[in-house]
């Protein structure tokens, strides 16, 4: 009766995901490129005068709304001047006046989000002949001496040569533009950054007019007839416009917060159920709490999954079951290479302690009590002096979940003291082997966007540990072990 | 392989999870309830001298072993093999550990205050054994004079699945762990004849450091061992044990603990898996059950 009960409740495990997620790809349209989790970035702009006047204007270029970027929850961050935004020819602007005293400081914040764009250009277009007088200002070039050598004069690959020979050059974009001109296509300049690469500096790379589109280039960094994501364009003009009243110099600077957020295109198109991940994503971000915190309930199975797999059906032995799932969590802030770092630090200082400790044959609880102390103080220096030294990186090991991790550098140190150091050794190899793996899966953002879409994978993962637990055969190691009995 | 041989996997979810049910397992891994078990039932036992369960009882152990020769002090829950301290009688109550030094019954209160602390069962409060300690048989000491062999019989109800002896050597430091270094040999289970010996490398048939032929001796009391064996697994409502026994120079086959959890290493000593020996026996009884009817 019991193994009915079992087998019955482990198909359910399996089923009944399997149907929510048929269910949510028929008849909800979901599918893993339109629910990717989404890169946003919270924008301020920063200004300020450093010395006094009367009066003062600022005018400062805002990116716009396009069918490729979305700026929202924009907000005036200064108080005491008018503001004025207005669109011009080139873009949106904003103008602040106002009295304005030494370090006043003016800012502008708002909500980034970015889209690739990639075009398929037909390589059988040609160079039109006629341009449309509107298009007449795009069409100024300023003298060359010689256009760069065309093979063929179809547009596409016209275009192509001279991206590439822009790319030799040192103003890469203007060449671009200027030559792209004389061949007789409308080309304009496009200006901002991008945020993916972390720049915070305006600059520029061009658009040309193809079809009724204006299509992307950027020969400066080899993008051709596409944009990515994280480009955040500010204006179509060569110029950031920041221009201040009287030449009176002031410092500008860029703040910039990466979250993760949902993709705002299918958050629109969604209709509103009650129980798909985006609603308990939506509570969560209204709530305050950062989505790292739902990836972690999602993926820590996945995690004890790739440690159970690697003890019961390969046979490689850690220290403590959970240990390796949780160094990897944890690397998740730190990165891999700090998770070890951290790891090695907590084991090498513990094994320093544990060793007088037993021979003066401390009580476990005390002795526990000391190391956990111990490595607290180590991590709380080694942060300090990591920050100090311009590795700040390094204060992420402060976010290792020091308990778990002292309580298994005991069982390190035990293991050393009672089996030897190479016992020891091969154990924290093996531990550290297999917390890699469990790190590999679980910070893939394929498998997150795939947990975070269809969060009850949750309950596949589950009924897959209970069959692995189950398990009786031999272990992939013990094939080995075992060898003996044949030889 | 997967047919013969055990894995970790079998051994855990079918040999112990089947046959060793959970509230049972501290029958076994509390030596101090294994051993009333035992003495209750007459089975071959070192004398329990005294069972110090809190230090209101250290005094009045200690004074009933002032006049013991020698005595082992045990955690009732200790694994491997630690905490345990064997003492020599010195007079005026002082006792001497077997690498000389001296120790005072302050010492020996202090180890047993250690003991009922927890230090050797992680922090759970324990109890104390004080036990007769044990004098290595002259079978064992014509082979290696260090240490005290250690022999382990697999039983699967009252069947004798499959048995080796432990050997110290010097590698292992005196200790008759197989992980220390000691050395395996395989016991034939019909007539307790030694088979080769295993030492993790190779297959041996004579002591790495005395360089005595064991293979072919006959351990001794054989019959006598084959029923304590019996006799322990029949006490016990525990199916799959590994049962471990200690030759007495003067008391012969001596168990001295029961493990539910037997180590699956005794299948390279024995060169046979314990799938295909439990198979066997499996045919056995079919067999005589052929016979009767």
């Amino acid at each position: 009766m019991k193994k009915r009960i079992y087998r019955h409740f482990l198909a359910l495990l399996f089923l009944i995901p399997l149907a929510m997620m048929a269910f949510k790809v028929r008849f909800l349209n979901y599918s893993l490129e339109r629910t990717l989790s989404h890169t946003s970035y919270q924008i301020r702009l920063n200004y300020r005068f450093t010395e006094a006047a009367d009066s003062a204007w600022l005018r400062i270029a805002l990116p716009t709304s396009e069918e490729r970027q979305t700026i929202r929850s924009e907000a005036n961050q200064s108080s005491g001047y008018d503001l004025l935004i207005q669109r011009g020819k080139t873009g949106r602007y904003a103008t602040w006046s106002g009295p304005a005293g030494a370090n006043e400081a003016l800012a502008y914040s708002f909500e980034f989000i970015g889209y690739a764009n990639r075009y398929n250009l037909d390589s059988n277009l040609t160079v039109p002949d006629l341009v449309p007088e509107s298009l007449n200002d795009f069409l100024r070039t300023y003298p060359v001496e010689a256009l760069p050598e065309v093979e063929d004069n179809r547009l596409v690959p016209l275009l192509g040569s001279y991206f590439e020979a822009a790319r030799d050059t040192q103003d890469a974009v203007l060449q671009f533009v200027n030559w792209v001109r004389h061949a007789g296509l409308p080309a304009r300049f496009a200006g901002g950054f991008n945020l993916e690469q972390g720049e915070h500096e305006y600059r520029n790379w061009a658009e040309v007019m193809i079809n009724n589109t204006w299509i992307p280039f950027d020969p400066a960094f080899g993008h051709f007839a596409q944009i990515p994501a994280g480009y955040m364009k500010i204006n179509n003009s060569a110029f950031p416009e920041a221009r201040h009243h009287g030449n009176r110099p002031f410092e500008n600077w860029v703040e910039v917060k990466q979250r993760t957020t949902i993709n705002p295109q299918l958050l629109a198109e969604l209709p509103v159920l009650d129980y798909n991940a985006f609603a308990v994503w939506a509570a969560f971000e209204q709530a305050g709490i950062p989505i790292d915190i739902l990836k972690v309930i999602l993926l820590l199975p996945l995690g004890a999954l790739v440690v159970v797999l690697f003890r019961n059906v390969i046979g490689i032995s850690t220290f403590g079951i959970f240990l390796p799932a949780l160094i990897a969590m944890a690397s998740r802030e730190t990165g891999l290479g700090y998770g070890i770092v951290a790891f090695l630090l907590v084991i090498g200082v513990v094994s320093l302690i544990y060793v007088p400790l037993e021979r003066w044959g401390m009580l476990s609880v005390p002795k526990i009590t000391i190391m956990l102390v111990s490595v607290v103080s180590i991590f709380i220096l080694v942060s300090v002096l990591g920050v100090k030294a311009g590795l700040p990186n390094l204060a992420y090991i402060a976010l290792f979940p020091i308990v778990v991790v002292t309580v298994s550098a005991e069982r390190f140190a035990k293991t050393l003291t009672q089996d030897g150091f190479a016992t020891a050794f091969k154990l924290t190899l093996q531990t550290l082997l297999v917390a890699a793996a469990a790190f590999t899966v679980m910070s893939s953002s394929t498998v997150e966007s795939l947990f975070l879409t269809f969060p009850e994978l949750f309950l596949i993962i589950i009924g897959l540990n209970l069959i692995l637990g189950r398990w009786v055969g031999l272990r992939f190691t013990e094939l080995f072990r075992f060898n003996w009995i044949v030889r | 392989m997967q047919r013969d041989v055990v894995g970790i996997n079998f051994r855990n979810h079918v040999l112990v999870h089947e046959n060793n049910p959970g509230k049972h397992h501290f029958l076994a891994n509390d030596k101090a309830v294994c051993k009333t078990v035992l003495h209750k039932h007459h089975i071959p036992t070192p004398e329990t001298y005294a069972l110090v369960r809190g230090m209101n009882d250290i005094p009045k152990a200690l004074k009933a072993i002032r006049d013991k020769e020698a005595v082992a002090i045990k955690p009732a829950s200790g694994s491997g093999g630690s905490g345990i301290l064997i003492l020599k009688n010195e007079g005026d109550g002082t006792w001497s550990k077997p690498s000389g030094k001296i120790l005072n019954e302050r010492h020996l209160t202090w180890h047993l205050a250690n003991i009922l602390y927890g230090m050797f069962s992680k922090g759970e409060s324990d109890q104390a054994i004080i036990e007769y300690c044990l004098k290595p048989h002259p079978f064992f000491e014509n082979i290696y004079s260090q240490g005290v062999p250690d022999f382990r019989i697999i039983m699967l109800g009252d069947q004798r699945v499959m048995a080796m002896l432990r050997m110290p050597t010097a590698e292992s430091d005196g200790k008759a762990n197989l992980h220390a270094g000691a050395i395996g040999i395989g016991v034939d289970l019909e007539t307790g004849e030694l088979k080769t010996g295993f030492d993790g490398k190779q297959r041996l048939n004579r002591h790495p450091d005395s360089a005595v032929r064991f293979a072919g001796l006959i351990l001794p009391e054989w019959e006598k061992t084959l029923r304590v064996a019996q006799e322990t697994a029949r006490l016990f409502p525990l199916a799959y044990l590994g049962i471990d026994i200690v030759f007495d120079a003067v008391f012969g086959p001596m168990v001295i603990e029961i493990n539910i959890r037997p180590g699956i290493s005794i299948q390279n000593v024995n060169r046979e898996g314990l799938k295909a020996a439990i198979g066997r026996l499996e045919e056995e009884k079919s067999e005589k059950k052929k016979r009767w009817q």
